[in-house]
């Protein structure tokens, strides 16, 4: 498919996109899928925005499809202690050393909740990412204020 | 869509690599045993489902920037208490 980027100065990609506008990025700091996320396979490519006074939310915006952004947080500033039991197949391709940033997936419909049972992974040295299943027991829509259950919810088991 | 009849204890290949057997079928349920690569997802559609249907929800315009300057503001509020 069409790559929505054009050169921009040299070192940097403009990346198009819906919310944002067109917006010049380092190469370098493309981050890589290692597989698709889950109902987006023609986004292969991110980059992560950080808008001003947006802190401590960033948003990873898809480098191929201009409507495709998603927000994020660190997994950390909100469940201190987020423990990651990844599948085999997940294992398989998550193949690191170095212990990842965990970033969850906020939505926002009624409330604002994140996705702790399917993180985002990503090694920002190697600049790759990946959507894993956390088999840990956490919520796909956990609530991003209030307490943390003190169970966890229906785990995400394969 | 294709459709095939096995039996108990038959199997499907799925190239030449993955299996999926029947294990065991009763009362409108059918256990399978599957055999695939271990680098291969392997999960339930409907855990597929949800994951999918979750990511789709968090890329929507319904979350626009103005929304999340308040929520981090809200979350560092939080974190202030």
């Amino acid at each position: 498919m069409q790559t929505q980027t054009t050169q921009g100065k040299p070192g940097s990609i403009v990346v198009k996109t819906l919310r944002f506008g067109d917006v010049e990025v380092p190469s370098a700091e493309r981050i890589t899928l290692l597989r698709a996320l889950a109902g987006f396979p023609d986004t292969k490519t991110l980059v992560m925005l950080t808008l001003a006074d947006q802190a401590p939310f960033h948003w990873l915006q898809s480098v191929e499809q201009p409507p495709v952004a998603f927000a994020v947080l660190p997994v950390e500033l909100v469940r201190p202690g987020y423990t990651l039991k990844l599948p085999p197949w997940d294992r398989g391709l998550w193949d690191r050393q170095s212990s990842p940033e965990i970033l969850a997936l906020i939505s926002f419909q009624r409330d604002a909740t994140m996705n702790l049972a399917a993180p985002l992974l990503l090694d920002p040295r190697h600049r790759v990412a990946l959507q894993v299943m956390n088999q840990a027991g956490y919520g796909l829509k956990e609530p991003l204020f209030g307490e943390a259950a003190a169970r966890p919810q229906v785990a995400a088991t394969a | 869509m294709l459709v095939l009849s096995r039996r108990k204890g038959e199997s499907v290949m799925l190239g030449d690599n993955i299996e999926i057997q029947i294990l065991h079928a009763s009362g409108g349920q059918v256990r399978l045993g599957i055999r695939a690569p271990k680098e291969l997802a392997v999960l339930r559609g409907e855990l597929f489902s949800s994951v999918r249907q979750g990511n789709h929800e968090a890329a929507q315009m319904a979350l626009d920037a103005a929304e999340v300057t308040e929520l981090g503001k809200l979350l560092k509020k939080k974190g202030q208490d």
